[in-house]
């Protein structure tokens, strides 16, 4: 009876909802219990407290302003670029161009961003060196200024990359024949988009549009960097609340946290509930095959090379300001120029070697564990209709909505109970925490683009559950393998509070040993170190391309 | 439903078992204690102690990895492994640690002060007194002067050993600001006739926290005044308004017109460093040489410390509760509180930074030494540090002053 | 009672309160082809999926050639299913999809290669080996299928409507050769349409089927002539009921409207074929609906009469 036993949709999603429960759980008990003890007694009065506090209402509506305007101007720009340009990025230089920003961690897109934009940055001092700008403050202020300028262009700038992660496995299974259908019943291109594509891509849209959110909303990093003084957004305050030194604050940003990930949480089920009817739709066809020969529209060239040099540009500027000693305001080229960073690096000598092989290892094991976790999940999400599906898909996707300070007490209060903290394994179960949800999203639009059909036509044949797998499933799931090695080792490297908590300074990964350098005055160190950053998840990505080549040698588009 | 069940099971399991702390540690901490040094010094070798830190000054790491490790090598055959992270993440690692009943850690030293060792002490996350065990201590630091019986406020209690001392004083570029202020109505005075080109940051910030507090000193005329109150709101409220108020004056002249500040020194050097500002501050006295150095300040830069006074204070090692190695992490603070460690620390090509030793103390050799020492030219004369200095005020000012700050100043339109 | 190739018993499923199927008996004898037919949303395509094990039935017994089934997983049942769209793994080429089954038979490489190309040949798709699925037509692909299926030598061949995406020569063609080859290998076919025409010109026996139950079961010339039941008679439009007695097309005439006996018909649809006047008719007071041929031309919506003669 294997066959009815695994094609239950309950068994195949059990060990990612069960490994989700366990990691945030706990977590978020211990989270709510933290936010009503004050003084060890328990009371709502933290929340009262906020409630009342007009500091923190105006954070609240700051920082729902900024990722509101974020996310949507993401969404909206990477829809652009996808429509246009899906046929093109399809090839794997233009993908890896679309995704570049995406292995460079937030703060440093943030940085360089800064340090093209600024009032003294490169480009200010490029117009005054060419006598078009008098003064650096005739330039106009896109950071820190109180509306979140900065913040937004580099959430957007990051954002899109990720947009068009999301979108492009849509708009490469849309079927061209429906478009020609519309046109020759007289509709317009609008009407395309709106009765052939919206149906599809609509709840991808909405799916990617709560997961920019969720983040832009609760992360630290970039507000940190480049937000005002007044207002702040909320995690800069929750985080000042949790790492500050007073520690009877700490209820404060458990409670506000928790406020903000229920409040996501609970908008996030809704909206599964509410477009459950329609997807189920879409599932149930039986997958498309492709109808090739989509065309680039006219203008995809120049948006190609727009698309270019927005990823280029600040990769470029990190490049030279890795090796610049002083450049002053105004010059046009630098004074000096040094290799001081690179130098910095290379001092570091056997520890760089060993963090660069401790987080290699770490996201090959999580990405592994992504993989065998992740992939049944994402085949009972993608074939099976089940009592519950919702509660399901919000659970499993909740771990990126949900900011990880929210649930690092109760993760690692655990993880030292079950002995893993201070320990490499530790490290790796953590790291699914932010990743998992990646894998089931895409594995499973991998799933529903090629349909249950081909599953009950080879174990007609007579393979087995592997024989499925490895000779129908996965050589067609390569594309969104590809994304989920990207994705997963861009985020497993980029991870430092959890790593530093749970690793416990045992595990020293790339990010433990760098990120304190970003607290340097000296942009040629920081700037050599966040290339190199970027380089490991480059490389893992070519090491597994390797190896899939290896093992599935033919891969017809 | 079963589900469910096995859930609040595992949920329960894991409640009981963390509230079940055992003693063994406590009476182990004990018999440590009564070693002596011979002993303790015997039962280290071969072992690894983990140095948790800071790990944001490549000058510090070196001296660290280059100079301490292998010495520690090289005398007690113990490897030094350092972990850059920061006093608030480790600290909340132990005290997780510690509500989970974890014994058995794997953090041997930290490098605390102010209001983490306060948090650090209030939540019994130390092991000790120990610094009281180390020949080095005993001999060349002088534990009856205030800055080290005391941190920001808190009593050290022989629960952390001075690892070195830092004065407070403003960096500036001396082609553009040839006269420097001496005192704030002169800084007043300068911010006005210079529009944009001074700014202090976020009091959130530990140095930005600094010079408010310096302000607050001469707020409420005399630092005694503040030590004597100890700790007390309504004093704050009271002695705070002309502090404000001077804060409030300047903020029109200040950079961006005081509509922002930077968040942290790291974008206040930036600012200096680009030339959007003429001043900086850092809580180092020795700061400066290095980024001049690495080209990052200009050449140009120098040092001024306020008449009224400049902040001092003295940054500790500790040792947590559940070292695994408690033998080695006292073996290496006393290497570190050698005057041989000490004065190469002072050596700006590594850290630059002062000695928490009492000169008076060293050898006529190691004084001689101390004296050929050039820390550089943006370094202030010993005496005139010495001059100006004064004493750190209980440390949950900083988080009042943190706070108010946001409302008198930023707030006010 | 002669013992049957494929023997279907009390089998019944239901999905969500509804029963789909219900068959008390059913049996196959080797090598024969079964048509099924019904009205859509009868069960049959469910029927196929019981056998080859896809979906499991709510009670029953399914036995092919003496062997229980019920609980023998959908790859160990020595039975093929071939759907609507010929299915054609996208990511292999032709002679990869044809060796399918053999390399999950775990069969050496160079042996299943031969016996694919040799398969090929049979099926007419010979030189076509490295071609993609995307490469091919729509007729070379169902050939494929067809040779990816046979290849692994079922017992039992399941065909779900394998012709419907053809247009109607190809159809028409590809059943003809598909009957030859069946017949040739001595395949037990069932066989699932809903083009009545392509049930009967296939199927040794048809099988009718209503709301999950099996109607009748018989040669397509008894099935014509004596329909056990009006249902079965409406659906192949093989004549009327009158009077608790089947009237089959072949001794229907059409009279005018004036005629004393017989029934009133409205007719619906003429066309001309085969030299002949073909009149469509719609009976009063019944549903049902048969062709009847004539020497003149009637209009559509005139008024006749239908009786036995």
């Amino acid at each position: 009876m294997k066959w009815f036993r695994t094609s239950n949709p309950y068994v195949l999603i059990a060990p990612a909802v069960l490994i989700t429960i366990l990691l945030l759980g706990y977590g978020i008990v211990m989270a709510f219990l933290e936010s009503i003890k004050y003084y060890n007694q328990p009371t709502l009065s933290v929340y009262r407290e906020l409630f009342s506090d007009g500091i923190f209402i105006t954070s609240i509506l700051y920082s729902l302003r900024i990722a509101f305007i974020s996310t949507i101007l993401s969404i909206l720009i990477g829809l652009v670029i996808v429509r246009s340009l899906y046929p093109m990025l399809k090839s794997k230089f233009p993908k890896l161009i679309a995704w570049m920003p995406m292995v460079f961690p937030h703060f440093v897109w943030g940085y360089m961003l800064f340090l093209l934009f600024s009032q003294t940055g490169y480009i200010s001092s490029l117009l005054n060196g060419s006598g078009l700008l008098d003064r650096p403050d005739e330039f106009p202020i896109l950071f820190k200024d109180s509306f979140g300028i900065g913040i937004i262009i580099t959430y957007v700038w990051k954002e899109v990359p990720f947009v068009i992660l999301m979108l492009l496995p849509v708009y490469e299974q849309l079927s061209n024949a429906q478009k020609e259908l519309v046109y020759t019943l007289g509709g317009r291109r609008w009407d395309v988009f709106w009765h052939v594509e919206r149906p599809y891509v609509f709840p991808v849209m909405l799916e990617t549009f709560f997961i920019v959110f969720a983040f832009v909303v609760s992360a630290y990093e970039v507000p940190a960097l480049l937000g005002a003084t007044y207002p702040k957004m909320i995690p800069v305050i929750s985080y000042d609340w949790f790492f500050g030194s007073d520690w009877t604050k700490q209820p404060y940003a458990f409670a506000a946290m928790f406020l903000l990930t229920i409040f996501i949480v609970l908008i996030v089920f809704m909206t599964y509930v509410f477009t459950r009817k329609g997807r189920i739709h879409l599932a149930q066809s039986s997958g498309s095959f492709h109808d090739l020969k989509a065309e680039n529209s006219k203008y995809s060239r120049v948006l190609f090379f727009t698309m270019l040099g927005m990823t280029l540009l600040p990769i470029l500027i990190l490049v030279l300001t890795s090796f610049v000693q002083r450049w002053e305001y105004g010059e046009l080229l630098p004074s000096s120029l040094t290799t001081r960073g690179w130098h910095e690096m290379l001092w570091h000598g056997p520890k760089f070697t060993e963090a660069i092989y401790t987080s290699l290892g770490i996201s090959l094991l999580v990405l592994l564990l992504n993989l065998l976790i992740g992939l049944p999940a994402a085949k009972g999400l993608a074939f099976h209709i089940f009592q519950g599906k919702s509660v399901v898909e919000t659970l499993l996707l909740s771990p990126i909505l949900i900011p990880s300070i929210v649930i690092a007490l109760g993760v690692h209060l655990t993880f030292i109970k079950l002995g893993i903290a201070n320990h490499w394994t530790g490290v790796v179960i953590v790291h699914l925490l932010p990743t998992l949800p990646y894998t089931i999203k895409v594995m499973r639009a991998g799933f529903e683009r090629i349909g249950k059909r081909q599953e009950e036509i080879a174990v007609s044949l007579g393979a087995g559950s592997w024989g499925v797998f490895r000779n129908v499933y996965l050589p067609q799931l390569i594309p969104s393998i590809r994304s989920v090695v990207f994705l997963v080792t861009v985020i497993s490297l980029g991870q430092y509070f959890l790593t530093a908590l749970i690793g416990g300074g045992e595990v020293n990964t790339m990010a433990i040993l760098f990120f304190p350098y970003f607290q340097t005055t000296n942009d040629a160190v920081i700037a050599s170190f966040s290339i190199l950053f970027a380089m490991i998840p480059i490389a893992v990505w070519l090491l597994i391309e390797g190896a899939l080549r290896f093992i599935i040698p033919k891969q017809p588009r | 439903m079963k589900k469910m069940r096995m859930l609040v099971w595992v949920m329960l399991i894991l409640f009981v078992s963390a509230c079940s702390p055992s003693t063994d540690a406590a009476k182990e901490s004990k018999a440590i204690l009564k070693k002596d040094w011979r002993e303790i010094e015997e039962t280290t070798k071969n072992k690894t102690v983990r140095m948790y830190m800071w790990g944001g000054d490549t000058g510090i790491n070196r001296y660290m990895d280059d100079w301490v490790a292998p010495r520690l090598k090289k005398d007690y055959n113990i490897t030094l492994k350092r972990v850059p992270m920061d006093a608030p993440e480790f600290l909340k690692k132990l005290s997780n640690e510690k509500r989970a009943g974890k014994d058995d850690g794997n953090m041997d030293i930290i490098w605390i002060n102010g209001e983490n060792f306060k948090n650090a002490k209030d939540n019994g996350l130390l092991f000790g007194p120990f610094v009281d065990k180390m020949p080095n201590y005993k001999k060349y630091v002088d534990a009856k002067s205030l800055d080290i019986q005391y941190d920001f406020g808190t009593k050290t209690e022989g629960l952390e050993a001075p690892w070195g001392k830092v004065q407070f004083v403003y960096q500036y570029d001396e082609e553009k600001v040839p006269n420097p202020p001496q005192s704030f109505e002169e800084l007043a005075q300068w911010v006005k006739e210079n529009p944009g080109k001074f700014t202090y940051h976020d009091p959130a910030d530990f140095t930005g926290n600094a010079f408010v507090r310096q302000l607050f000193y001469e707020s409420s005329g005399n630092v005694k005044n503040i030590l004597d109150s100890g700790y007390d709101e309504d004093f704050a409220q009271k002695n705070s308004v002309k502090m404000w108020s001077y804060l409030n004056e300047i903020k029109p002249y200040l950079w961006r017109e005081g509509k922002t500040y930077p968040n942290d020194l790291t974008e206040l050097d930036r600012l200096y460093s680009k030339g959007e500002v003429y001043m900086t501050m850092g809580y180092n006295e020795a700061r400066a040489e290095k980024l001049m150095k690495q080209s990052v300040f200009p050449a140009t830069t120098r040092s001024f410390v306020m008449k009224s006074g400049s902040l001092g204070n003295a940054h500790f090692l500790g040792i947590p509760f559940n070292s695994p190695n408690k033998e080695g992490a006292m073996t290496a603070i006393n290497l570190m509180l050698s005057p041989e460690a000490q004065l190469t620390k002072l050596d700006s090509e590594f850290w630059g930074e002062n000695m928490s030793l009492d000169p008076a103390r060293l050898s006529a050799a190691d004084q001689k030494k101390l004296q050929t020492i050039k820390r550089g030219e943006s370094v202030l004369p010993a005496e005139t540090l010495k001059k100006y200095l004064q004493p750190e005020i209980d440390s949950e000012y900083v988080a009042w002053l943190k706070e108010n700050w946001v409302n008198e100043v930023v707030q006010n339109k | 009672m002669e013992s049957h190739f494929i023997e279907l018993s009390n089998i019944r499923k239901v999905y969500k309160d509804k029963e789909v199927l219900n068959l008390n008996q059913l049996g196959v004898r080797k090598g024969e082809i079964i048509s099924i037919v019904g009205p859509s949303g009868t069960g049959k395509s469910t029927l196929l999926r019981l056998v080859a094990g896809l979906e499991k039935a709510d009670t029953g017994e399914i036995m092919i050639d003496g062997e229980h089934l019920t609980n023998v997983p959908p790859q160990q049942r020595p039975v093929v299913y071939m759907f609507q769209e010929s299915l054609l793994f996208p990511h292999m080429n032709v002679l990869e999809n044809v060796a399918f089954g053999l390399k999950m038979a775990k069969v050496s490489k160079n042996k299943r290669y031969d016996k694919s190309k040799e398969m090929m040949k049979r099926v007419g798709l010979e030189g076509l080996e490295s071609r993609f699925p995307h490469e091919i037509s729509g007729g070379q692909k169902q050939r494929a299928a067809l040779a990816r299926s046979l290849i692994v030598h079922p017992k039992v061949l399941l065909l779900d409507e394998p012709f419907s995406s053809l247009d109607t020569e190809l159809r028409k063609e590809t059943r003809r050769w598909i009957k030859h080859l069946l017949k040739s290998e001595n395949i037990t076919v069932l066989f699932v349409t809903h083009d009545l025409e392509e049930a009967m010109a296939l199927g040794d026996r048809v099988a009718v089927l209503n709301e999950g139950k099996l109607q009748q079961l018989d040669s397509p010339h008894v099935l014509y002539e004596s329909p056990v039941n009006s249902f079965v008679a409406s659906f192949l439009q093989g004549g009327i009921w009158t009077e608790e007695r089947f009237i089959p097309v072949s001794r229907l005439k059409m009279g005018r409207n004036d005629d004393q006996n017989g029934r009133k018909a409205e007719v619906i649809e003429t066309y001309y074929q085969d030299g002949k006047y073909h009149s469509v008719l719609s009976i009063e007071h019944s549903e049902a609906v048969i062709t009847l041929t004539n020497r003149e031309k009637v209009n559509v919506g005139e008024q006749v009469k239908v009786f036995e003669g």
